[in-house]
């Protein structure tokens, strides 16, 4: 541990000692925010939603916060942001009221800049917040800003940089009982990875909570092993980074309070223990995506980890080799690492991927060919119908990611033909060619956009131009154009890392207006070899 | 980029519609078309020219070029003119599409008259009910607008076969728009043709105005056609002589080129008497007979052509 470390360790740690270090029976409330979103000037991040639903869950599973008090806000407004936690303002005075302690749990991941949170299009003021947070009914409040600056933020490969607010480190004494952790100080960006998929931050914060932060190894992380735990990896995490090396930082107030315990690892009694008589160093869990959802450095004493249900593979990295294993934690019941069961392996078999996202949930672009099939929902042509059905061919680009995660921009052409016969009272048979040339935008959503199955569903608007010519060239030729307003949804199935085929159908409405007014529609069936540009 | 784009999206709004209508196509049959109304004559290399009358009253040999399928070459060739003059209108009027329409009704125009500056012409077809319709072309000028032609329609099968009639109103616009020396003479052409049967008939007949330098009143064509492709016509010849000044022949045709050609003297010292001229598929003469007394006969009866149904 730096020297550095050690004194923003010390320091929180006589604060916190200098109060009561019993924290009796409180009722805790908890506000997550993730926006990915930070409006004009910023670049959507990948991770900021999920780094709020990871400590949603964490805290209602491990932190004392149930469902019913707790609020998760994605994606959404500062309006709703203000609202929710007026919401849980309102509670909180209720809890006093009955004579409860109270701790209010906020936290944040999003963009930040010129002093505000950025929600979306919307600004929440950070003094503003911060006021709010000073004067709140709970007795204690701990907000978690991980926040980035937007506009001048580059992207490079793994690594998303995000800005930093300007947080006071000195503690005011205007309130009481406030903490505040920020992911980085004020002169410096806050990074996300694709190889931990989540912010360093949050992410470290997050693998503390389960247990890693622990120093004690009493069963339960307390906000000062909480904090060195996340600002000692997180700057060893983000030193060799482009963006250069990101400390977090605290703002803290917490006198008549004693030392917070944010998650009790021991009192779930379900996850993984690494026993005495493993060996000792790190041990870092992976999840089934290969990305790395918790670490615990092994020392002389037993760790407790508490992972949610599933399966997991355990690596220790050796001088020359990785040592791995799986193991299966079950609900509500600890499984027992067995190192002595694990395996060796080169470190070309390293499990650990990383979400490998970036390319994926960046935003990039991708090519298609399509071969379509538009049926109409009309009479048959032969029967006085009006537009044929007809075989289609086409091209597509499309942006994935463009609002954000999933949220995928397309635009396409195409172009038909077919041969038909038109019949109609005191018309007779006539023989004509049908040409369609179709200009259409799609906005929709894709999901599960890491896996190889990925279904999406959206709106499609179309600019058809339909155009018949008659055998007999003594009729003039007759065209029609309308704008079809649809929906669209299919499945997607990658080949390769670029290359997939899709399948697709979308289904429009027409609306005819020259001989009489009438509601059409027609159903488009595709198929598409598709490649994106991504690394 | 942006301005790109809403620019595009606004002309696509603006061209939003169009003319995909399956009631515009009746409406468009229901216009009579020259290709359905035209005579048509088997191919011909007969080229050398025929002295008529003079040739007639010293009678025709057998061998000789076909006085009479001469005579029906250019009354066809007439006809087929009339009917450009008349239809070439319509003909390209159905081409385009509506410029406005009503549930009964599509106008075409108006559109500049290429011929005739600061006028307009305009055809407006209406439907009467399911299988009537009627239609007329206006010259449009001086805020006045005059019928240049009116026709109707009665759809049998379908729009494009039935019974019309068209009139052409020259007296009312022959002195106002521009026409040519021949039109001049006239006060007005009436068409009717029957196009939903065999023969397909089409009957023409031209008004002239008092004392036209043509001296006659009236004038006329009919043209009849089979579906295996044989026609026939009939129509005035016009002699100089004085025996045979004014002759009506009635002329029929296999698609091979036989045909037989009857005249009746209407005008002239043999009034009422006929002649008769077949010509074989070469178009020359294989038989020739002349009604009157002292006419001549050469070639067998025998050798003309039977044309049913005409």
């Amino acid at each position: 541990m730096s020297e550095r470390i050690r004194q923003k360790t010390l320091l929180l740690t006589l604060l916190i000692s200098s109060a009561a270090l019993a924290e009796g029976p409180t009722h805790r409330f908890g506000l997550f925010v993730g926006q990915n979103e930070g409006g004009e000037g910023t670049k959507a991040l990948l991770y900021a939603r999920d780094d709020a639903k990871r400590l949603h869950e964490i805290f209602l599973r491990l932190g004392g916060v149930k469902p019913e008090d707790a609020m998760l806000i994605l994606d959404e407004t500062a309006d709703d942001v203000t609202t929710g936690l007026g919401e849980l303002e309102r509670r909180i005075r209720d809890a006093k009221n009955r004579g409860e302690s109270t701790t209010l749990l906020f936290y944040y991941s999003g963009h930040a800049k010129d002093g505000s949170l950025r929600l979306g299009a919307t600004k929440l003021s950070m003094e503003t917040l911060k006021q709010r947070l000073a004067t709140g009914p709970a007795d204690i409040r701990v907000a978690f800003l991980d926040a980035c600056r937007s506009g001048a933020v580059t992207r490079t490969k793994g690594v998303r940089r995000a800005p930093a607010f300007e947080v006071e480190t000195d503690a005011t004494r205007q309130a009481k009982g406030l903490v505040i952790l920020t992911s980085s100080a004020s002169d410096e960006d806050s990074q996300e990875s694709d190889v931990i998929g989540a912010s360093y931050f949050s992410y470290h914060l997050a693998t503390g909570l389960l247990g890693s932060a622990d120093s004690q190894n009493d069963g339960r992380v307390t906000l000062n092993e909480a904090y060195a735990w996340a600002y000692e990896r997180t700057v060893a995490s983000t030193a060799d980074s482009a963006a250069g090396p990101q400390h977090p930082t605290f703002s803290f107030d917490l006198a008549g309070n004693g030392d917070l315990v944010l998650t009790d690892v021991a009192e779930r009694r379900e996850g993984l223990r690494i026993p005495v008589a493993a060996p000792t160093g790190p041990y870092f869990i992976i999840d089934g995506r290969g990305v790395v959802v918790a670490e615990a450095v092994k020392g002389d004493t037993e760790r407790l980890i508490a992972l949610a249900p599933g399966r997991y593979t355990i690596k220790r990295r050796l001088a020359d080799h990785l040592r791995i294993g799986v193991v299966e934690i079950a609900a509500g019941q600890i499984t027992t690492v067995d190192e002595s069961a694990f395996l060796n392996a080169k470190f070309s078999d390293d499990p650990v991927k990383g979400t490998g996202i970036t390319s994926i949930f960046s935003r990039h672009w991708s090519l298609s060919a399509s071969g379509n099939y538009q049926a109409f929902f009309d009479r048959p042509t032969n029967a006085g119908g009006y537009f044929p059905s007809a075989p289609l061919v086409g091209g597509e680009a499309t942006l994935h990611n463009f609002f954000g995660r999933g949220f995928t921009l397309g635009i396409d052409g195409a172009y038909g033909w077919t041969s038909n016969v038109v019949s109609a009272p005191f018309v007779g048979d006539l023989a004509y060619a049908y040409t369609l040339v179709t200009f259409g935008g799609a906005l929709f959503y894709e999901w599960f956009q890491d896996s190889r199955w990925i279904p999406y569903v959206g709106v499609h608007l179309s600019f058809n131009i339909m155009t018949r010519t008659f055998t007999d060239t003594a009729l003039a030729a007759q065209t029609y154009s309308t704008f079809t307003p649809g929906v669209v949804g299919g499945l997607k199935i990658r080949l390769s890392k670029n290359i997939s085929v899709l399948a697709r159908v979308r289904v429009h409405y027409l609306l005819y207006n020259v001989d009489e007014t009438r509601s059409l529609g027609s159903a488009d069936f595709g198929a598409l070899l598709d490649y994106e540009f991504k690394d | 980029m942006r301005a790109l784009f809403f620019s595009l999206v606004l002309v696509m709004v603006s061209a939003c519609g169009g003319n995909w209508s399956n009631s515009d196509l009746a409406f468009a049959n229901a216009l009579p078309r020259r290709d359905d109304l035209r005579s048509r004559l088997p191919a011909s290399s007969t080229t050398q020219p025929l002295e008529g009358v003079s040739t007639r009253r010293d009678g025709l040999m057998v061998g000789d070029p076909s006085n009479a399928w001469a005579q029906t070459r250019k009354a066809s060739t007439d006809y087929n003119g009339v009917l450009d003059s008349l239809l070439g209108l319509v003909d390209q009027v159905r081409t385009i599409a509506p410029t406005s329409r009503t549930s009964n009704s599509r106008t075409w125009g108006p559109f500049d008259d290429a011929n005739n500056t600061g006028r307009q012409v305009q055809l407006v077809m209406t439907r009467i009910d399911e299988s009537n319709f009627e239609w007329r072309i206006d010259s449009i000028g001086g805020g006045a607008a005059i019928n240049i032609l009116s026709g109707n329609f009665k759809a049998t099968d379908t729009a494009r076969r039935g019974q019309g009639a068209i009139v052409v109103h020259v007296k009312d616009f022959r002195d106002v728009v521009k026409v040519d020396d021949n039109f001049k003479q006239l006060d007005e052409i009436t068409m009717g043709y029957v196009t939903d049967t065999f023969p397909r008939r089409v009957e023409m007949l031209f008004s002239f105005k008092p004392g036209s330098t043509s001296g006659l009143s009236g004038l006329g064509y009919t043209s009849r056609v089979q579906q295996d492709g044989s026609g026939a016509m009939r129509f005035v010849y016009t002699g100089p002589g004085p025996e045979v000044q004014e002759l009506e022949i009635n002329s029929a045709w296999k698609t091979t080129g036989e045909g037989k050609g009857v005249g009746v003297v209407r005008k002239g010292t043999y009034t009422g008497a006929t002649v008769t001229e077949c010509w074989g598929s070469s178009f020359t003469v294989v038989h020739y007979a002349e009604g009157w007394p002292g006419g001549v006969t050469n070639g067998n009866a025998n050798d003309c052509a039977v044309i049913d149904g005409l």
